[in-house]
This record gives structure tokens, sequence and C-alpha cells, in this order.
């Protein structure tokens, strides 16, 4: 199955949301050649990807989109958080509208990252769309730490103060990963603020009770825009619902990439291997 | 040994590298099993044991390339050389109790399956054994392929395989001769040029060469691992992972392959100067194709001169001659044949006999297969480690043999919980399978990139050496027995006397 991409504009309510698609096309899903390994019983619902703060879906998923349709189909949807559409519920809006006009009558695994886990937990309250979900430090009401954070943003941001990379790079990273990688900072334009606003908003007490879709939440054990903890008290609000963690700071797509693929692909192909409440064994390899 | 009863016991192991010795300690620890462990050379240790050229070495890091079950705390450096390598293999044979079961100076020279009292029978030199389960781990860098060059038998002066190295030879003073370009090669050449009064190398292609960055691990280092509890699973894991990361760039992912060649070419060019040298030593396939080298001593070696490049196949000698493909002649005292492996045609392959009279190398006459990279239909009882599409481009070997244990350890769990005796894979579950890794083989850089190498079987350009996938998927399919596609009999009634 080819892993090259398409990208494509959705016009949702006037704000058009980019769409990158790979492993299937226009003429919808072709389920031949993507029942993975040839060993049945597999699931192969379209996986939907949510860039996280600062990020986009070509920054953010650069790894994982193409290798996670090497197995199956897969959309990466760039919300538009900009001006006044960056409220959680215009953003779930949005989502709905790209998921029926891309995918319809589809039902999806929709893996949400850092902000994206907001607005996918959002979404999936009482959604029979969504088939599985996978919360990639998630955060359930934000803390005092994050307004603070989003307040420290927003002084930095407001004086133009180059200072900004610094602390983005700083809070995203582990330290371990920066003694060998020179990451980029989050983007420049307005979105990163509206996303880190939401961050600091956000409050998914409501939400969570109607996740019933089989869940996987990640945590990093070195996140410092979301925290461990955040992702620890989603695992425990969920009924349906298995943690994993990775040694990683908040910017794990980049960190550990292939430990979240792994971690995704295992959940997506099988939803339920993992019972419910069970935390992840680590992978000892 | 005529007139001697043959040994039996429960299983074999042919070969006591990585593979045979991890297998053996699983064995040991985890059953109640009688097995022996038949070695045809005088130690343990297998390509580490063969290997003793000048640098030999490691490219993959030291906390990775070792048993996740026996972590060693003071590797003494981030890539071990080859000495401390096998003194690990020795203590771990040592420390695990396996010396009694271990078989020196044995080597096989027919495994034979014999239906009618359903047991595997071996001929070796020290006489002859029987055993239900027969697990081979030959190894698959383990028999030199050496190169058919008209004038090679009358060389005046000695020859040697690098894995063979014959350390009787005192290199000081002369004109030594290196053939090939692999990843040994690149160890030995600026190793060797520190005491040789020339060296040439033979280059028929080029190899993508990274920084090695290879640094010793401080005494503080090895105390945090030894100290605190998890330090190194964790390291562990960091360094697994970070190696996973490097498969993006063995299926063409743009994203990853344009910087990985990039940190290639920019290592040439920061060590080599000369625009004309660099160009001959510029691959023109894509980078991964053929194994990636890691130094940061063999470009300068090319670069000073201490290495000439003769970048032309040798193509015949005669007396101290040595002739390339170009017409270049070099004078030469000693010549090193660095020219790698019996990779895709295992030797072992053509000794052993299955079910229906057949050697292992007929039913692989175009290329090797097995389903779950283990089993192979037509030889019951018969588990290969390191062999069809088990070995990886861009992770640890460890990780798979490891796997593969796992995978065996739970076929004979298997068969002792249906009280089996024989257990055999179906030719249309091993077809599936092998349908399925030529379905991913077939966007990987190995049969895309433009190079011949020795992971692509040449019968049928079929890649069979490596695993098309991530060593985590490896891991998630073949980590744990599954038993779909098997058949499972219990043993022949037989009489005995």
């Amino acid at each position: 199955m080819s892993s090259a991409a398409t990208i494509r504009t959705v016009n949702v309510g006037g704000v058009d949301v980019l769409c990158t698609i790979s492993g299937f096309d226009e003429r919808g899903i072709d389920a031949r050649g993507i029942d993975e390994h040839g060993i049945g019983g597999q699931s192969v619902d379209p996986v939907v990807l949510l860039a996280g703060i600062g990020g986009t879906a070509a920054s953010d998923f650069s790894f994982l989109l193409p290798l996670l349709a090497r197995t199956r189909p897969v959309l990466a949807v760039d919300l538009g958080y900009g001006g006044g559409s960056g409220r959680l519920d215009g953003l779930v809006d949005q989502l709905a509208g790209v998921l029926s006009a891309v995918l319809p009558g589809r039902r999806v695994s929709l893996v949400g990252f850092s902000v994206g886990a907001t607005v996918a937990a959002a979404f999936a309250a009482d959604n029979p769309v969504v088939a599985s979900l996978v919360l990639v430090t998630p955060v359930v009401h934000a803390s005092r730490r994050h307004r603070m954070l989003a307040a420290l943003r927003g002084h930095l941001d407001a004086a133009g103060d180059d200072a900004l990379r610094v602390l983005d790079i700083f809070s995203a990273h582990s330290a371990m990963f920066l003694e060998k990688h020179s990451p980029e900072p989050f983007s420049k334009d307005g979105a990163t603020s509206a996303q880190m606003s939401l961050f600091a908003d956000s409050d998914l007490t409501e939400a969570l009770p109607h996740l019933t879709a089989p869940t996987l939440v990640v945590g990093c054990t070195h996140d410092d825009i979301a925290g461990v903890d955040g992702a620890l008290e989603v695992f425990a609000s969920l009924s349906n619902c298995r943690y994993a963690e990775i040694d990683s700071g908040h910017a794990v797509l980049a960190e550990r990439p292939a430990e979240v693929l792994a971690v995704i692909r295992e959940f997506v192909s099988h939803p339920a291997r993992l019972r419910a409440g069970s935390v992840r064994e680590e992978a000892h390899p | 040994m005529n007139g001697i009863e043959p040994i039996e016991v429960d299983t074999i192991i042919v070969g006591s590298g990585f593979g045979g010795l991890g297998m053996g300690i699983r064995l040991a620890r985890d059953t109640e099993r009688t097995f022996l462990i038949l070695e045809r050379a005088d130690d343990v240790g297998g390509t580490w044991r063969d290997n003793t050229y000048p640098g030999v070495a490691c490219d993959i890091p030291s906390h990775l390339y070792s048993f996740s079950f026996r972590p060693k705390t003071d590797w003494g450096r981030f890539y071990a050389n080859g000495s401390e390598i096998q003194r690990y293999l020795q203590d771990s044979a040592r420390q695990e109790g396996l010396l009694p079961h271990l078989r020196f100076r044995t080597e096989v020279s027919q495994m034979r399956w014999q239906a009618d009292s359903a047991r595997w029978h071996l001929e070796t030199t020290t006489g002859s054994y029987v055993c239900r389960v027969l697990i081979v781990a030959a190894g698959r860098l383990s028999e030199p392929r050496i190169p058919v060059i008209p004038g090679l038998a009358d060389f005046d002066g000695p020859v040697f395989h690098s894995s063979a190295w014959d350390h009787g030879v005192d290199l000081a003073g002369k004109r030594v001769g290196i053939v090939g370009t692999g990843a040994s090669a690149i160890q030995i050449a600026p190793n060797v040029a520190r005491v040789a009064d020339s060296v040439v190398l033979f280059q028929r292609t080029p190899a993508y060469i990274v920084p090695r960055a290879d640094r010793a691990y401080s005494d503080s280092d090895k105390r945090l691992l030894e100290r605190v509890p998890g330090a190194i699973e964790r390291l562990r894991s960091r360094l697994f992972w970070d190696a996973e990361a490097g498969f993006a760039q063995r299926i063409g992912l743009p994203d990853a392959v344009e910087p990985f060649r990039d940190v290639a070419l920019g290592h040439l060019a920061a060590q080599v100067a000369d625009p004309v040298l660099r160009a001959r030593l510029t691959p023109a396939y894509e980078i991964g194709c053929k194994r990636v080298a890691l130094s940061d001593e063999f470009y300068p070696a090319i670069a000073s001169g201490a290495v000439q490049l003769e970048s032309s196949a040798l193509e015949s000698l005669t007396g101290n001659t040595a002739i390339g493909a170009s017409g270049a002649a070099h004078e030469l005292d000693v010549l090193v044949l660095a020219t790698g492996f019996h990779s895709t045609q295992p030797p072992f392959a053509t000794r052993v006999i299955g079910r229906d009279g057949i050697a292992l190398s007929e039913r692989w006459s175009r290329g090797m297969v097995a389903h779950a990279s283990t089993t192979v239909a037509g030889f019951p009882n018969l588990f290969v480690i390191d062999g069809p599409n088990a070995s990886l481009g861009h992770n640890s070997a460890v990780h798979m043999i490891e796997t593969q244990i796992s995978f065996i350890l739970g076929a004979l769990d298997h068969l002792e919980i249906v009280t089996g005796e024989v257990l055999e894979v179906s030719r249309e579950a091993e077809d599936a399978w092998v349908r399925e890794l030529d379905r991913r083989s077939a966007s990987t850089v190995w049969l895309t990139g433009g190079c011949s190498s020795w992971y692509v079987d040449d019968r049928s350009d079929r890649l069979t050496l490596l695993w098309p996938d991530f060593a985590f998927a490896f891991r998630d399919e073949v980590g744990s027995f599954d038993p779909r596609g098997y058949r499972v009999r219990s043993a022949p009634v037989t009489v005995v006397d």
C-alpha cells in the first residue's frame, strides 16, 4: 500500500482546515492490502491525528503519519485555532465537519496529542464515530502551573522577546534529549498562543464520563507542559482505559517517535488486547 | 566412535554465539529439559571469538548489544570492542552454568530427521547424538566468503580472511593489501596502517560512513548504572528506541533519508578535502542499501595517504603483484580478505535433512524462508535462530535473538501443554508469512536502493536476511508462539529393547 501523502483543504463553516491524507484517496479506502500482517481479526479503522501545541501535522507527524500509513489509512487534521475559531466547541465542530467530508460514515481511531488530546476527548464524548481513542499527554483540567506557563508565554510574546523560543524549547523537551538535539521552537503564528490559552483553560471533567470508546492514555515522565499527573488522572477517570508511559519530555513525537508508533500501532490494531484499567508493561527491549 | 551408543538429550543447540548461549541460558534457567550445545571451535563466542582483527568492535551500543537478562553495568565504552564482548559471552556461559552442557570441537556433519522415532540424529566429529528438538544457531556471519581471484592460491605471502586473522604474521614494515569496504575492512584499514609499511585498499563499491562518536564510560557512569535501580533498563530502552527511529531511513521516508545521507556525505566532506578522492569515496546508491559503517578513523587514513585507495576490485594476483580492475598494479607482502560471509546461503543448510529426505539447502534453493522467521515446513521440531528475515540493518541483533528464544520456549511449552511430540508448520502458513514479508520488503531501501548487498539472495532477488520492519514489530509478531498454522502430532509408538 502506498504511503505517499496528499494534502487537501476542507472548508468547515468558513474555516479552511488542512488535511494530510495517506493510505487512501478521493475514491475512498481500499480495504485490500491493508489487512496488516495478513493475520486476521485486526481493526483497520482509519487513524485520525491531531497535532499538539505549537505543532502541525507536518511538524508533529513527519514520522508517525507515513509509518502508520504503511499499515492503515491515516488522516492528519490541522484544525484552525486562529481568530475566534479556537474555542473548544468550535474545534470539535471543525473536526466533525472534516470527518464527514473526508471519511463519511467511517468509524475512526482518533489520536490527539497535547492540545489535540483536549479536542479529541471533547469530540469523542458520546460520539459513536470514535472506535478507539488515544490521548497523548492530555490534561483533564488546567492547573496553576499551566496558567503560569501561558501567562509567561503571553508576556514574552507581547514583548517580542526572543526568550520565548528558549522557553518553548526548554519546556517541551527533556534534558536528555536537549543534550543531543537542537529542536525547532513552537510555530510563531497566533495558533500557538491560542492553543496555549485553550490548554490553560481546559476542563474535561464533564466530558470524561461520556468517553466510552476503548481509550489509551500515554503519559510522559518528563513532561513539563502537560505533566505526567494529568495523563494519570485521565487514565484514572475513564472506565475503558489503559495507560502507557514513555520516558520523554512533552515533545514525545520528537523524542521517542518509534515508541509512540509502537504503542499506537498495537492499540489501534487490538484495542481490547490490553485489559481496561491496566498499565502497559514496559517493553524491556 | 563406532560401536558407541549415540548420546540422547531432549534438545540440542548447534552453535555457541549470542544465539546458542542465549537459548541455553533460558533453557537452563526456565526449564527442566536436558540439552547440549555443540560447538565446532574450542570456545564460545561465535562471531566475537572468530573476529580478532585489529580494531574489531561492535557498531551497536554495548548496553543494547548484550542480553536483557544479563545486563552489564561496567561496559568500558559506548561501542564495545570485540574482546570485551567475547569476555562477556565467556562469563555468561560460565556464570550461567552452561559449561557442562557445552561440547567443544564438535563439528556437525549431518542433522537428519528420523520420522519413525521422531528424533533428530546428528553425526559429528565427536560422535552421534539424538534429540527431540534441534535448534540451529550457527550464525549468519560465520562462514567466510573467499572470492575467486586468479592467482590467489599462488600469492607469494600470507593470505587470510578478516574473521580468521593470522596473529602470527608481523605486519610491521609490510606492504598489506585489504580487499573489501564492508564493516570489517573499514575497522581494519586504519589500524593496520599504524604498523604496516603501506596499505592498499581494494574498493569495488564505496560504503556510506557516519561518525562513530565513541566514548569511554567513566567510573561515575558505571556506578550510576550499578547503584540506581532501573537505570540500566532505562538506558537500554533509550538506546533501543533511538535506534528504532532509524527504520524510517530504510523505507525511503524523505524526511528521514535526506538528513541521514547529509550526515554521511558531510562526514566525508569534513574528513576528505581532495575532491577527486572524495568522488571516489562517494557511493552511487542510496544510503542504507548496504550496511552503513561507523568510523571516525577511516576517511582520515585515506585522506592522509596512510591507506591508499584502489577504487577497483582486486582482479588478479601474480606472485606479489596485485592487479586491480583499473589495471593498476600493487606490490604486496600480505593480503587480507575482508570479503564478508556466506550470509544468504548458509552452509549449515546443506547438512540439515528434513522429513522427506530433503536438505534444507534444497528447500532454500530460491532463498531462505521460514514461518515466524524460525520454523520451516518439512522440518519438524527444528528451530533456526538468526536465519531467514531475522536480522536488522538499524538495531540490535540481540533483540532479535531474544525474541526468537521466547518464541522457541513458547513453542516447546505449547508441545508440552497439548502433550504433543512433533511440531511442524504447514507450508500454507509459511507461504503466507513469506508473501507478507515480501510485500513489506518491496518498499525498503534494500530492494530499491540500487545496490547489491549480502542482505538479498541473488538467486531470487528476495530480501532473505533482514526483517523488513521495526524491531518492535518483530517482538510483537514473533515474541510469543502462535500455534495457528502448526500441526502437532504425538510420537509414533516405538518398542524399546
